[in-house]
């Protein structure tokens, strides 16, 4: 059996000896644990937070703004399972093109591929409940809907299919198993106030840990992962700089840069359609497929996107609302009144056969963008401590003009192609003027700050996750993400985590 | 745009302003006639890509348009094709923030100067 420990039981000063130390309980944290469990490494995995909510270690999240406004404190959880306890559960996989160098995007291109991924897409899908990640082919989907699909015909779109995990609670679905695990010991209540190196900086001898009821203790290894989100990894390397002063991993000035996430506009477009004939249900609500939900989603296309110089984005459809045929009156709202008058105007070219009864129906739209790869968007330092005495984070996220314009002009493709396939009609509610609507949103997928690449001088870890110039010290979770695709990143991170459980098994001598 | 195109262009805008009275209209063909669409929300729309496009408020010029981009054929199926040939090829325009294909507008416009004939 493993041991679940509170540090604020642990004696003052105490010291564990460990194979490896995991800092962070949350969705690659407890991922690692659970693959390398029941293997002959002496594994710890230190959580900041319990086993449930905590304000007052929750807390510790707050931080500075001087970006766009983003919810630093409520975008995370810091407890056992991480932010997997408020996960939505959308998955699939990252594309193909993601992975590669484009020419139209600065700093893209990962040093791996998705091929090289995508073994480990197969074992993520079962960490999050999931079926095989088949994300890409219309005719599985056809067949297991036992719908006829949309064939996208403009060249601009494609189909995606996005399965939804229950959502797996990482703390509550993996407790049972790591605590079954010999070799796994959890420490709970364990915050990480410095990763130690020697002289060099270039290994790691120790983690120093402190309480909020402030206890101290040291965790030795011989190898570490830190595995504390993309908003938190960046801030402890950046924290560690007893040795080199700019932080620990941070020769380039690279950590924390690069913060991406997926820009989400809301209210950005309607679409009305007259016969969900012509829309199977998949493409507008979730559907069961082999006992887990599925939609399907709209993507632009790759050669689109290549022939235009555009980022990846992608678009998902719900049914909102009903019109029955009745009179149009200054009752009705003015965006109703609108669907209605579209749906009755375009009626011949929308539905077949009767046109009376039903006017139709409305779908809410919602869609999110990749984002540019920015060096100037970037986590960083805050003067103003914590409750650790730590320095808080400082948040400086950076929209650009690539991102925008492809959103843009991919709501428009997305218009098109419902014109161009007879099943509806789309409105465009934000204008195409060159400036970010007010509102910008992200999806609480935090990725970049410690990103993958070869040379040390253009990102912060290798393709093993290992950091540039620390022999010991590895990064699991988004940070490590080059670019950031349009897909949701969790599955992604899974399989990139059991990578690096591969990875640490093999070359354990 | 150079001067010989900007002439032009308002030598045919004016032409087309002055062929056309306010009240007069086009007979409109039988397959035009028995479209299963609401006139009056159509018109409403096409009211909204003629404040865009007042240059294109005449009936026959609407009229000549359509048929022009339909090549001959005289059937809705036809007019279909049209439309969704234009989505996919992106001739779009922007009316009352709906995104629709060019002939399609102009359809909704014809319905707007022609007068609304309910079914």
């Amino acid at each position: 059996m493993s041991v679940f420990e509170d540090a604020r039981d642990a004696q003052d000063g105490s010291r564990i000896e460990t194979d490896l130390a995991i800092i962070g309980g949350g969705v690659a944290g407890i991922t690692l644990a659970h693959a390398l469990a029941n293997t002959g490494l002496q594994i710890c995995l230190i959580e900041a937070g319990g086993m449930s909510y905590d304000p007052a270690g929750h807390a510790l999240y707050e931080g500075e703004n001087v970006g766009v406004d983003y919810p630093l404190r409520a975008n995370r959880l810091r407890y056992l399972g991480g932010s997997s306890n408020h996960w939505g559960g959308y998955c699939l996989s990252l594309d193909d093109i993601d992975f590669e160098k484009r020419d139209w995007v600065p700093y893209s291109g990962w040093p791996i591929t998705r091929q090289e991924l995508a073994p480990y897409y197969v074992p993520a899908t079962e960490r999050v409940q999931l079926n095989p990640p088949n994300f890409d082919d219309p005719q599985y989907w056809a067949m297991h809907t036992a719908e006829p699909l949309i064939k996208t015909g403009s060249g601009r779109m494609r189909n995606r299919f996005v399965q939804f995990s229950p959502p797996t609670r990482f703390g509550e679905r993996y407790i049972e198993d790591l605590k079954r695990a010999p070799n796994v010991r959890v420490l709970l209540n364990a915050n990480v106030v410095n990763i130690a190196t020697e002289a060099s900086a270039r290994h790691v001898t120790h983690l120093d840990i402190k309480t909020l009821t402030g206890r101290h203790l040291a965790v030795q290894a011989r190898r570490f992962v830190l595995a504390t989100g993309g908003l938190e990894n960046p801030r402890m390397l950046l924290l560690s700089d007893g040795v080199v002063k700019q932080g620990l991993g941070n020769q380039n000035d690279l950590v924390g840069r690069f913060f991406m996430e997926h820009p989400h506009v809301s209210g950005f477009g309607e679409a009305v359609v007259a016969d969900l004939k012509r829309m199977p249900p998949i493409y507008r609500e979730r559907v069961k497929v082999e006992g887990v939900p599925a939609q399907a989603a709209f993507a632009p296309s790759f050669n689109f996107m290549r022939e235009h110089g555009l980022l990846n984005a992608m678009f998902m459809l719900g049914l909102a609302g009903r019109y029955k045929e009745q009179a149009l009156t200054d009752t009705g709202s003015e965006m109703a009144v609108n669907h209605q008058q579209m749906l009755r105007a375009a009626r011949p070219f929308l539905r077949d056969g009767d046109p009376f009864g039903e006017d139709g129906v409305w779908l809410g739209i919602g869609g999110a963008c990749e984002q540019l790869p920015n060096p100037d968007s970037r986590v960083s330092l805050s003067n103003e401590r914590d409750a650790l005495d730590l320095r808080k984070i400082k948040l400086d996220w950076r929209l650009c003009e690539l991102s925008r314009r492809s959103l843009l002009t991919h709501i428009r493709s997305l218009a098109m192609e419902l014109g161009a396939l007879g099943i509806g009609r789309m409105t465009i509610n934000i204008p195409d003027d060159g400036i970010w609507p007010e509102v910008v949103n992200g999806g609480a997928h935090h990725m970049g700050t410690t990103r993958m690449h070869d040379d040390p001088k253009q990102g912060v870890v290798d393709r093993n996750c290992r950091v540039h110039g620390v022999d010991n010290l590895y990064i699991a979770g988004s940070s490590v993400f080059t670019t950031s695709g349009a897909a949701n990143p969790t599955l992604t991170l899974v399989a990139l985590t059991l990578r690096l459980a591969d990875h640490l098994r093999e070359s354990r001598a | 745009m150079n001067r010989r195109e900007f002439l032009l262009s308002t030598l045919i805008a004016s032409l087309a302003a002055c062929s056309w009275t306010p009240g007069e209209s086009v007979a409109l063909p039988n397959w035009l006639k028995q479209l299963a669409l609401d006139p009056v929300a159509a018109a409403a729309i096409g009211d909204a890509y003629l404040a865009e496009h007042p240059k294109e408020r005449n009936p026959r010029g609407l009229m000549r348009a359509i048929e022009q981009v339909m090549g001959g054929g005289d059937s809705f199926a036809t007019l279909d094709q049209v439309v969704r040939a234009e989505y996919v090829r992106g001739d779009c325009v922007q009316v009352k923030r709906w995104i629709l294909s060019r002939t399609e507008a102009r359809l909704y416009a014809l319905f707007a100067v022609n007068g609304v004939v309910r079914h």
